[in-house]
């Protein structure tokens, strides 16, 4: 569905990404693991279109997305919820999720349908649906992230960081409504620092080290691979020999 | 029969995607860890980022086996020891000791791809499978072990034992899939012959070998006898075991798992890579490993290369049956040795001189060799009964080095021409 | 009484023009995070096209008010295409940016002054009649009561798009998350044309209602542009509601200078005289207390 190859990008005169090779097939869960600076998110936003100062092969379903807008990439059903949640704070939940759809210019009674489809799936967004967003607490918010990415009917969800400065139980809804997801057939391209979580749900990962992929494999295969024990999965030697 | 369809039945385009990452990031692993690599990236001047699409493989050097032995033991090992979960030296008669690691993801990943491979050859949940290997492809065995066991066959490991047990175990059990070498599996028609079971009476269904050459005649022998299809398996111990590649039903080559190696024809001579189609040296470069990566590495299989899909349904690349090997290797019933290595048992006994010659026969559809040995004449005037120690002695040192067997006849040296040479010391008659 | 209500009613209409150029800064501001400093100019020329319209090609009142205002909002729009937009893609600083508006500040000023006339206080007659209508003792023309109207009706149609038009909220959106607004697939380039345009549209609007009144001259686009600033920066930059409210509340506060500063000093200062230095302190004063501004919203990002 998406192939990227010997894609690299350039934070001014630093390069960010070296050679990054990799690819989604349809309605399959990947994560990208690997430390902070690593370029992941980096990566999500060249898919996004967010960052155009790259190079390589970009395809999605057969269309080049070299040359391609941001907005057009959201238009052909890749949807970007990025890191730090960025919704929109002095909106209502409602306006939030209504802006999700903004790409499927649908009439407004198609949209309430859709809103309500996602109240259904994440009923505490119905709760606060007049709350303006940056009310709500840290996971709230990444919950309406994902809501508000679901408006837009994704073909490719690119999640980056879900978890991040969450509180334990919220990382743990917010990996609840991502298992939802893969069961609903979803192909999902997830960016997380917590590799443990991650690798639980995701049928691949690559692991990216210095804007570089070093490693590919099926999530089986990786949990098993000693480095990644160590260096993501926060686990040291001691207790590898235990 | 397909372990996971979408997976082996992806478009070229998929395999080359994959193809180009698993490389990418091998490199991006092995450069930092493996000097070999770094010398030879920092003399040629090039970088990781040098590798953007799969031609590009051709700027890495060609591993042999000398290579490996340069850097035994751990030298080409791109993870530190600690995580090697399996070290597997691989000894060949004569040959220097060459060791392969694996970790653990290693493993859970070539019993996968030996399951797959297993499965592109008939083998089901509900066979029983006889995995009948010895001596020192062990690993191999142990490798298709866990691959049937991954696929839920019933699985009977006899390792080392004779062709009479395998026949007993055969019969008693049921066993409906044989996977064995060539050498045990012709071994296996000859007990069948001599003790005249009928193969009706066992529930074989195929017989699957792998390890070595088969020569088509030895095919047509083993599949009379036991009235069944053969079917091949491929790999190499410094690889990953029988885990490259299988044939697929419809039998038309055997399918390398492209997700996994890359596979390249090289002139043998030259060094340089062939076109799809040409026949040269199969050089298969690993790009899913983690202990022991191999790039590059050549195989010193004689064979060619196809690319287009296979009516199985399969866009993995095919090679052709694999006849003849690099260099001067003798098959005899599917144990290969070369010629130099019976120079050195002979050059041990006293008597002896450097003349020999080794007449090579084919007879039903089995191998036959006789070695002349040429001797000093004083051995000639001497009592009959050290001459016959001397041919039995050879016998056995032959048997018990390179495990095959062969008649001896003392000559005159004069008889047989020196120096050695392989048109003149070897005659196949085959 | 009766002055009282005179002074409040002259308020409100300054502060409805005022209001109208505050509003003019705020879209700006809410959509792209710049001051636009040529927002007074917007007035100035929507001023001198509606007299060049009326008073020299004889135009009627309609068709006048519609090219003004077109001409503006395209003036505004290709400030932003040619000159914003440019800066932008060579990764311009926000202030460098903000720079930018205050050259096409004095640029505009120029052409006004080239392309129509140097003397000030020209004017064209009023919407409708010069009659003088009395509300409770107060006296005002007919041409207050249209500029009162005007600016509540176009700042009911502003909130009316910014509240329940998908644009209006995608506008929002950009303003509230640049980056979440590109990811929703909204096209953040089109919605900075459009603030521009849409602020375009209100300066001339002010422009055309306030000259019968006052009249028009190439250079009190500064007089103008200082006015409406204060009074978005009062409301809080980038808070509709605020820029209107302070909008009055300065012209109301000029009013109440102009009509009482001088007996509550005693005439010993000429107090009227100096109407804009007193807002401008009652200004800073009320920033220096409260920077963020009166109407700064209670909403603040939490992690």
């Amino acid at each position: 569905m998406l192939y990227i190859k010997n894609l690299n990008a350039f934070y001014d005169d630093i390069q960010a990404l070296r050679n990054v090779s990799l690819h989604v097939k349809e309605g399959e869960i990947v994560a990208l693991i690997g430390n902070n600076g690593a370029g992941k998110s980096t990566i999500l936003n060249c898919i996004s279109r967010i960052i155009t100062s790259v190079n390589g092969s970009m395809f999605f379903r057969d269309q080049d997305m070299s040359d391609l807008k941001y907005n057009k990439a959201v238009d052909l059903g890749i949807v970007h919820v990025p890191e730090g949640r960025c919704i929109f704070p002095d909106l209502s939940v409602w306006d939030n999720l209504l802006l999700g759809s903004y790409s499927k210019r649908e009439k407004l009674s198609t949209c309430k349908k859709n809103i309500n489809k996602i109240f259904e799936m994440l009923p505490l967004l119905r709760k606060k649906k007049d709350q303006a967003g940056g009310t709500l607490s840290g996971g709230e918010q990444q919950i309406l992230a994902i809501g508000r990415g679901l408006m837009a009917q994704p073909e490719i969800m690119l999640l980056d960081e879900p978890s991040m400065g969450l509180a334990p139980i919220f990382i743990n809804d917010v990996f609840g409504i991502l298992k939802q997801l893969k069961e609903q057939g979803k192909t999902i391209l997830i960016v997380e620092q917590n590799a443990q979580k991650a690798l639980e749900i995701a049928d691949r990962a690559y692991v990216i080290e210095t804007g570089s992929i070093i490693l590919e494999g099926d999530t089986d295969e990786l949990k098993t691979n000693q480095e990644i024990k160590r260096a993501y999965l926060g686990k040291g030697y001691s207790e590898i020999w235990d | 029969m397909f372990l996971n369809e979408k997976l082996e039945t992806m478009d070229r385009k998929e395999i080359e995607q994959i193809q180009i990452e698993r490389l990418q990031a091998t490199l991006n692993r092995i450069i930092k860890v493996i000097p070999f690599y770094k010398d030879y990236f920092q003399k040629k001047n090039i970088s990781t980022e040098d590798f953007t699409n799969i031609e590009d493989i051709q700027k890495l050097p060609l591993i042999t086996r000398e290579d490996l032995v340069r850097h035994h033991p751990y030298g080409m090992f791109s993870v530190p020891l600690r995580e090697i979960v399996r070290i597997y030296p691989t000894s060949v008669p004569f040959r220097l000791p060459v060791v392969v690691g694996y970790t653990q993801s290693d493993i859970i990943k070539l019993s996968k791809l030996t399951a797959r491979v297993l499965c592109s050859v008939g083998v089901k949940k509900d066979d029983v499978v006889l995995i009948n290997f010895n001596g020192n492809i062990i690993n191999g065995a142990f490798v298709v072990m866990y691959g049937a066991e991954l696929l839920g066959s019933s699985v009977i490991p006899c390792f080392d034992s004779n062709p009479e047990e395998i026949i007993d175990i055969l019969r008693s059990y049921r066993v409906t899939k044989l996977i064995t070498t060539p050498f045990n599996a012709l071994a296996l028609s000859d007990v069948i012959e001599q003790r005249k079971i009928s193969p009706q009476d066992l529930s074989l269904e195929s017989i699957i070998v792998g390890g070595e050459i088969l020569p088509h005649y030895h095919q047509k022998r083993i599949e009379e006898t036991f009235m069944i299809k053969v079917s091949e398996i491929y790999g190499m111990e410094e690889i990953i075991g029988p885990g490259v590649g299988g044939e697929c039903e419809k039998k038309c080559g055997i399918h390398i798992n492209d997700d996994h190696f890359i596979a390249e024809i090289i002139d043998p001579k030259t060094g340089k890579s062939l076109l799809e189609g040409k026949t040269g040296e199969l050089v298969l470069t690993t790009i899913n490993r983690e202990g022991f990566p191999l790039l590059r590495y050549r195989t010193g299989n004689i064979t060619s290369l196809i690319i287009e899909k296979c009516s199985c349904g399969r866009n993995f690349s095919r090679i052709q049956k694999i006849l003849n090997h690099t260099d001067e290797r003798l098959i005899i019933n599917g144990i290969s040795f070369l010629p130099k290595h019976i120079e050195k048992i002979l050059s041990s006994y006293e008597h002896t001189t450097k003349n020999y010659r080794i007449i090579i026969e084919r007879a039903n559809n089995r191998d036959r060799m006789e070695i002349e040995v040429g001797v000093t004449s004083e051995l000639f005037v001497d009592q009959i009964r050290k001459m016959e120690d001397t041919k039995l002695n050879i016998k056995q040192d032959i048997t018990d080095n390179l495990r095959v067997n062969a008649s001896i006849r003392l000559v005159e040296p004069k008889t047989i021409p020196y120096p050695w040479k392989k048109e003149t010391n070897i005659i196949d008659k085959r | 009484m009766s002055s009282f209500i005179q002074y409040t009613l002259s308020g409100l209409v300054t502060g409805s023009i005022y209001a109208l150029i505050a509003l003019g800064f705020t879209i700006i501001y809410k959509s792209t995070n710049i001051i636009n400093f040529a927002q007074g100019n917007f007035v100035v020329l929507g001023g001198m096209l509606a007299i060049y319209f009326r008073e020299q090609l004889h135009f009627d009142l309609p068709l006048t008010i519609l090219l003004s205002v077109t001409i503006v909002s395209l003036i505004s729009f290709l400030l932003e295409f040619i000159a914003i937009r440019q800066c932008k893609k060579r990764k311009a600083k926000l202030l460098t940016l903000i720079i930018v508006t205050i050259g096409a500040a004095i640029l505009l000023r120029g052409l006004a002054m080239a392309l129509f006339w140097k003397d000030p206080g020209k004017r064209f007659p009023a919407f409708t009649s010069d009659a003088i209508i009395t509300i409770g003792g107060a006296n005002i023309v007919t041409q207050d009561v249209w500029i009162f109207v005007v600016t509540l009706v176009t700042l009911f149609l502003v909130v009316l798009f910014f509240e329940f038009t998908i644009t209006g909220k995608s506008m929002k959106a950009c303003a509230s998350n640049k980056k979440a607004a590109m990811l929703m697939g909204i096209n953040v380039e089109k919605m900075t044309s459009i603030a521009f345009i849409l602020s375009g549209m209100l300066g001339a609007i002010a422009g055309i209602v306030i000259t019968p009144k006052l009249g028009m001259s190439y250079d009190s686009g500064i007089f103008w542009g200082i006015k409406g600033f204060c009074a978005a920066v009062l409301g809080s930059l980038g808070n509709l509601i605020g820029a209107v409210g302070c909008g009055m509340m300065l012209g109301l506060m000029e009013a109440y200078v102009i009509g009482y500063g001088d007996i509550a000093t005693f005439h010993l200062f000429q107090v009227s005289n100096y109407k804009e230095l007193i807002v401008i302190i009652f200004m800073l004063l009320i920033l220096v207390i409260k920077p963020e501004g009166l109407f700064a919203g209670k909403t603040t990002s939490r992690v």
